[in-house]
C-alpha cells in the first residue's frame, strides 16, 4: 500500500509544458507555470477552450509526456512512477482501444496489466459491462464493429476496471445520447458517492456545470480562475429573496418598501448564470483584439 | 559542412582504438548497455511481471491473427508447389533437394518479412493512435512493453514456423515415397544406365529423405603413390602435383629485424628428390639418401664455376659438340616454386638465385637443396597466412620430399645484417628462419608438408590408371565411430571428368572405377581393396570393415582405375556416417534455427520502431540485420592495402592528393570492417546448407545461432526499453 504524502489528489506547481520543434527551438507553450490542487474525493472540471492544455495537464499527469518545468504529483507521489498507475482509471478523449478485440477480451487484457486474478474479473467484467450499458450481444462484438457512444462506454468500463482512487475522464460525454449523457453523470455523481477523485475535462459545459464540486479554466496554458461552481456562477449584484406564502398584498407591500428605498425593476430572486456564461465571459475579456480566441499561448 | 571531417575524425578515433578495445567490442557494448539498462530501469526491474508481459503478447498475437496475418502460409505453400512442379532436376535427390531448400526459403521469407511488418509498425502505430495510452497509463512498465511486444511477434512466427513446418513435412514425404517408388520400379525392370546403377541402388537403399550426422576427414593428401609402411618418403607426380607449406608472415616481425620491408627479399631453400618414372613399370624407391649439408650446398650452386661463361651459347662446346652430332641429352626434371595465399590463389613466385633460370634437379633419387628469392616487390604485401609452393615440371619423373630428414621440406629465411661491413666489402648477412605454421594437432611439430594435385572442374584431379595412378589419401583423426556391425558406411561423391584421347571408345559408356581401403594409423592394418563405380558428381555409399577404423585414426586411400578419367576430389568428397536421425527431428532444428533468427529480427525491428517512423525502421532493421553480410560480399575490397590499390587505379600524380586518398579509403575501409563487428552476422544462421544435403544439423550450429540471437537481442531489447522509457508516447 502506497503511503500518501498530503491529503491533495492531484496537486501541480509551476508545471509547464513546450512543445519544441525538430531543432529543439520552442514551438509551442501549451501550459504555462500551472498551479494546481485537487482535494481527494471531490470531482474536479478542467474547462478551457481547443488548445487551452487541458489534454496536455491530463497527459503530463499521466506521464505520457514529460513536463518542461515544474512538479506534478498524484495520490502522494510524483507522476511518471507506474506503480500509482495501479490505483488510477482513465478515459481518454476517445477511446482509443484495441479494435480486433472484444469488448470482454477488451476488459480482460486490461485487468490482467493490473494482475487482477481471473475469478475476480470473472466477476468484475459482466458487472462493469452491465454498469456501461453493454448488453450480452454487444460485449461479443469486435469493437472495430462498435458505434462511437458504445466506444466511449467500454473505454469507461476499462477506466474503472481496477476500482480506481482517481479516475482522470477527458470528454467523457462526447458521443453519447442525452440518455447515455445523463447516464454518465449519474455514474459521476454515483463515483463521488463512493469517495472517488474525478477529474473531468469536457467542453459540455452543463455537464460539468451539473457534477463538478469545483473547476479551473484554462485558457492559452494558464489558469484563468478555480473556485467552487456554485461560487462561480453567483451574480452576486442581485438579490433573491425567497419567502414561503406571501400574499399578492403582502409582495405588493414588499416591492413598495423596496421602491421607496429607490430600487427600480425589483425582481426578488438570487438568479445564476449558467455556466456558459461564465465561460464564455472569461474567454472573450481574454482574448486581445482581432485573435482568435482557439490555440495555445505564446512560447 | 562539418559533417565530412567529423565523420573522417570518428573513422580516426575508431582506426586508433586500443587492441583490447578492439579484440572485446562486442562484449564491452554489451556490457555497457546492460548497466545504461539497469540504471535506467533498476526499479522497472523489480517489478517485472511475466503475467503483464503474457498479456501484452497475448493481444499482439491475437491482433495479428485476427488482422489474418497467417494468410500468407497458404500464399507461399502455393508457391512452393508451383516452383517445385516447374524444377528441372538432376535425379531423385536433387528434386528432393530442391524441394527442402524451396520449402525452408519460403518459409524463411515469409516468417522475416511478416515479423519485420509486423514489429515495426505497431509501436509506432499504437502511438499514432494512442492506443498505447490506455496501456502505459496502467502499471504497465516500458520494459514489460518491449518485452511483451517480442515475445507476442515471437508467437506469430512461431505459429507461420509450424505451419510451414508441417507443411513442408508432409510436402517432402509425398515427394520422397513417390520417387522413391519411381526407383524401386526402374530397378527391379533393368532399365537403369550402367553408370547410374549404383546411385540408384543408393538412394533406394537409404531413402531420399536423409538426417545423417557426418565425420569429415582432417585432411586430403594426394600423392603419386601410397607409403609403404614405415616410409618416409611422399612421392608427387611430375606435371600436375605440388606440395605446400604454410608461413605466417608478420610484417612488423619483419621490421623489427632491423631491415627494410621495401628493399628486401625473402629467401626461400626447398629440399626435393625426384625419380625418373618409366610408363608401366613401378620404380622401387631408394634408401633414404644423405642430404647435402645447406653451406654445402649454397657454396656448390652459387658459385659462378656451376654455369661458366660460353660467349654467345649457352652450352659448353663439349655439349654442342655432342647435341650437333645426334646425341640427346638427358633432360634434367626442373621444378618450379610459387607463392600462394591462404586459399591457394599465387600471389607470387620465387625465382632460382642467379645465374640459374630454372630450379633444375640434381641427381636422381637423392635429395636436391633449391634455393631462391621471392622478390621484394612481393615479399612486401606478404601478411598473414601464405603458402609456398613446389610444383612438379616434368611429367616423366615422380618427386618426392623425406619427412624424416626434412619434415618441412621448404624453409623461408630473412636476410638481416650479422655485422658491420669490412672496408670495401658488401655488409654481413644472416638468413634468419621465418618458422613454418605450427601442427594443429600437436604444436609443438611443424605442420607437414599438404600433397595436392591440379585443380579440375570438381577438385583435385586423380588421374586414372591401373598401375602408379595418383591416390587421394583422406586422413581421419579421432574421428569418433562405434561401430554397430563389421562395417562402417561412407559416402563419396566426386566428379568425372574423361580425356577423349586416352579413353577407348568402348568404355566410353561404362562407369568409372574406383578403388577403396583403409589403413588403421595406430596398428597399421590396412583392409581389402574394395572397387565401387561412382557416377560423376552423385553420392555414393560404399562400406569398409569397421576394425580398420577402431581409435579413430585412419586413412581412406582412393584411387581411380579407369585410364582417361579423372576423379575430381575435395577434402568433402568422403565423408563417414556416424549416425542417422529422423528427417522429421532435422526439419525441426532448421525451423528452430529461423526461429531464433525471427526472434533477433524482432528485437531489431522493435528497437528501431521505439525512434523512428515505420518506414524508416524498416529500412534501418534490414541495414542492421545485412550489414555484417553486406561488408562480408565486399571482402577484400575492404583488405588493408586498399588505399594503394585505389591510388593506383585511379593513377593520382600529386602525392598529397594520393595520400589522402589512401588515407581516406583506408579508414574507411577500416570503418566499415569496425561497422561489421557490432552488426549481427545473419550467416550464423544455416538454416537450409546442411538439411539440403542430407546432413543432420550439429548442435553447435544452433548453439552459434542462440549466442547470436542473445548477443545482440538482449542488448537491443534493452536499448528499446531504454528509448521507450524517455520517450513521449503521445503524438
Amino acid at each position: 500500500m502506497i503511503a500518501p504524502l498530503n491529503d491533495a489528489a492531484v496537486q501541480t506547481e509551476g508545471l509547464t509544458k513546450i512543445y519544441k520543434d525538430f531543432w529543439g527551438r520552442d514551438k509551442v507553450r501549451a501550459l504555462d507555470a500551472l498551479d494546481l490542487t485537487i482535494r481527494r474525493g471531490e470531482v474536479f472540471g478542467l474547462l478551457g477552450p481547443n488548445g487551452s492544455g487541458k489534454s496536455t495537464t491530463i497527459k503530463l499527469l499521466l506521464g505520457l509526456i514529460f513536463p518542461t518545468r515544474g512538479t506534478a504529483s498524484v495520490l502522494g507521489r510524483p507522476v511518471g512512477d507506474t506503480e500509482i498507475n495501479s490505483r488510477i482509471g482513465f478515459l481518454p478523449e476517445e477511446s482509443y482501444l484495441y479494435r480486433f478485440l472484444n469488448g470482454e477480451e477488451i476488459l480482460r487484457f486490461y485487468g490482467k496489466l493490473f494482475k487482477i486474478d481471473r475469478k475476480t474479473l470473472n466477476q468484475r467484467v459482466p458487472m462493469l459491462l452491465d454498469t456501461v450499458g453493454l448488453d450480452a450481444k454487444s460485449r461479443k462484438r469486435k469493437l472495430r464493429e462498435y458505434s462511437k457512444g458504445m466506444a466511449r462506454r467500454i473505454g469507461l468500463a476499462q477506466a474503472m476496471i481496477n476500482n480506481p482512487d482517481l479516475i482522470l475522464l477527458d470528454e467523457p460525454t462526447t458521443g453519447l445520447d442525452p440518455i447515455g449523457t445523463r447516464e454518465m453523470k449519474d455514474l459521476i455523481l454515483s463515483l463521488k458517492q463512493q469517495g472517488k477523485t474525478v477529474l473531468l475535462c469536457s467542453h459540455l459545459l452543463a455537464d460539468v456545470q451539473d457534477v463538478c464540486n469545483r473547476i479551473t479554466i484554462l485558457f492559452r496554458g494558464k489558469k484563468m480562475v478555480e473556485d467552487e461552481v456554485r461560487e462561480l456562477i453567483q451574480k452576486k449584484e442581485i438579490t433573491t429573496i425567497e419567502a414561503r406564502g406571501l400574499s399578492d398584498q403582502q409582495t405588493e407591500e414588499l416591492r413598495q418598501f423596496i421602491a421607496r428605498m429607490g430600487v427600480n425593476g425589483v425582481n426578488i430572486t438570487h438568479p445564476t448564470t449558467t455556466l456558459e456564461d461564465l465561460f464564455l465571459r472569461i474567454v472573450r475579456e481574454n482574448t486581445p483584439q482581432g485573435q482568435s480566441s482557439v490555440g495555445s499561448g505564446p512560447s | 559542412m562539418t559533417f565530412l571531417p567529423m565523420l573522417h575524425a570518428t573513422m580516426l578515433t575508431l582506426a586508433e582504438l586500443p587492441t583490447f578495445i578492439n579484440q572485446h567490442l562486442g562484449w564491452i557494448l554489451f556490457a555497457l548497455i546492460f548497466l545504461i539498462g539497469l540504471a535506467f530501469g533498476a526499479k522497472d526491474f523489480a517489478r517485472f511481471s511475466g503475467r503483464r508481459i503474457w498479456a501484452i503478447s497475448g493481444v499482439c498475437f491475437d491482433e495479428s491473427i485476427r488482422r489474418r496475418v497467417l494468410w500468407i502460409t497458404p500464399l507461399a505453400i502455393l508457391g512452393v508447389i508451383v516452383v517445385s512442379q516447374l524444377q528441372r532436376p538432376l535425379d531423385e535427390q536433387d528434386a528432393i533437394r530442391q524441394t527442402t531448400k524451396f520449402c525452408l526459403f519460403a518459409t524463411g521469407l515469409i516468417v522475416t518479412i511478416t515479423t519485420i511488418i509486423l514489429a515495426c509498425t505497431n509501436l509506432p502505430r499504437e502511438i499514432d493512435n494512442r492506443v498505447i495510452f490506455t496501456v502505459v497509463t496502467k502499471p504497465t512498465t516500458r520494459l514489460e512493453i518491449v518485452i511483451g511486444k517480442l515475445l507476442g511477434f515471437v508467437k506469430v512466427s512461431l505459429l507461420i514456423l509450424i505451419i510451414m513446418g508441417v507443411f513442408s513435412w508432409g510436402y517432402l514425404r509425398i515427394r520422397a515415397w513417390n520417387f522413391g517408388r519411381e526407383i524401386a520400379q526402374r530397378l527391379e525392370s533393368n532399365s537403369v544406365p550402367a553408370t547410374s546403377i549404383s546411385t540408384l541402388r543408393y538412394y533406394n537403399q537409404a531413402g531420399l529423405l536423409n538426417a545423417k550426422t557426418l565425420e569429415t576427414p582432417d585432411n586430403v593428401q594426394v600423392y603419386a603413390h601410397v607409403p609403404a609402411p614405415g616410409e618416409s618418403r611422399r612421392y608427387l607426380f611430375g606435371g600436375d602435383g605440388n606440395f605446400n607449406v604454410g608461413f605466417d608472415i608478420s610484417p612488423d616481425w619483419i621490421a623489427e629485424q632491423g631491415v627494410d620491408p621495401a628493399t628486401t627479399p625473402l629467401v626461400v631453400v626447398a629440399q626435393v628428390g625426384y625419380i625418373k618414372r618409366k610408363k608401366g613399370q613401378d620404380v622401387a624407391p631408394a634408401p633414404a639418401p644423405a642430404v647435402k649439408p645447406f653451406a654445402a650446398a649454397t657454396q656448390a650452386s652459387a658459385g659462378p664455376a656451376s654455369r661458366p661463361y660460353y660467349g654467345p651459347f649457352i652450352m659448353s662446346p663439349e655439349e654442342r659438340a655432342r647435341v650437333m652430332s645426334g646425341f640427346k641429352p638427358v633432360e634434367v626434371p626442373t621444378v618450379s616454386i610459387d607463392v600462394m595465399d591462404a586459399t591457394f590463389y599465387s600471389a607470387g613466385n620465387v625465382t632460382p638465385i642467379p645465374p640459374l633460370k630454372t630450379f633444375e634437379m640434381g641427381d636422381p633419387n637423392e635429395l636436391t637443396e633449391l634455393r631462391g628469392t621471392i622478390d621484394p616487390k612481393v615479399a612486401k604485401n606478404l601478411k598473414g597466412r601464405y603458402y609456398l609452393r613446389v610444383n612438379g615440371g616434368s611429367a616423366d619423373a615422380e618427386y618426392f620430399v623425406d619427412l624424416n630428414r626434412t619434415p618441412s621440406p621448404i624453409m623461408l629465411f630473412l636476410p638481416v645484417p650479422a655485422g658491420p661491413a669490412a672496408p670495401g666489402q658488401p655488409p654481413q648477412i644472416a638468413l634468419k628462419p621465418i618458422p613454418p605454421i605450427a601442427d594443429p594437432l600437436d604444436p609443438s611439430k611443424p605442420m607437414g608438408p599438404i600433397f595436392k594435385t591440379r585443380e579440375g572442374n570438381f577438385g583435385m584431379q586423380l588421374r586414372g590408371g591401373s598401375e602408379r595412378s595418383s591416390t587421394a589419401i583422406f586422413q581421419f583423426r579421432n574421428a569418433s565411430f562405434s561401430a554397430d556391425g563389421d562395417t562402417a558406411p561412407f559416402e563419396l561423391r566426386g566428379g568425372v571428368e574423361r580425356s577423349g584421347d586416352d579413353t577407348p571408345a568402348a568404355e566410353a559408356e561404362q562407369p568409372t572405377r574406383v578403388a577403396v581401403r583403409v589403413q588403421n594409423r595406430t596398428s597399421g592394418m590396412m583392409s581389402d581393396e574394395i572397387i565401387v563405380q561412382p557416377e560423376s558428381n552423385r553420392t555414393l555409399l560404399f562400406e569398409l570393415p569397421a576394425k580398420a577404423l577402431q581409435g579413430g585414426n585412419f586413412d581412406v586411400l582412393v584411387r581411380c582405375l579407369t585410364l582417361g578419367d579423372y576423379l575430381g576430389v575435395s577434402p568433402k568428397s568422403l565423408v563417414l556416417i556416424t549416425a542417422r536421425q529422423p528427417f522429421a527431428l532435422n526439419l525441426a532444428k532448421s525451423l528452430l534455427i529461423l526461429w531464433l533468427m525471427t526472434v533477433l529480427v524482432t528485437a531489431v525491428a522493435i528497437f528501431t520502431s521505439t525512434f523512428l517512423s515505420w518506414p524508416i525502421a524498416v529500412v534501418l532493421t534490414l541495414v542492421i540485420l545485412l550489414g555484417h553480410w553486406g561488408v562480408d560480399q565486399l571482402g577484400d575490397a575492404l583488405a588493408p592495402g586498399i588505399g594503394n590499390q585505389v591510388v593506383t587505379d585511379f593513377g593520382l600524380k600529386s602525392p598529397a592528393k594520393a595520400e589522402a586518398v589512401r588515407a581516406t579509403v583506408e579508414k574507411l575501409s577500416y570503418f566499415l570492417n569496425f561497422i561489421s563487428t557490432v552488426l549481427p552476422d545473419i550467416n550464423k544462421y544455416p538454416a537450409v546448407e546442411d538439411i539440403e544435403r542430407g546432413i543432420s544439423i550439429p548442435a553447435a550450429k544452433m548453439i552459434d545461432a542462440l549466442a547470436v540471437t542473445l548477443g545482440f537481442g538482449v542488448p537491443l531489447v534493452l536499448l528499446a526499453y531504454v528509448f521507450l522509457k524517455n520517450k513521449e508516447v503521445a503524438p
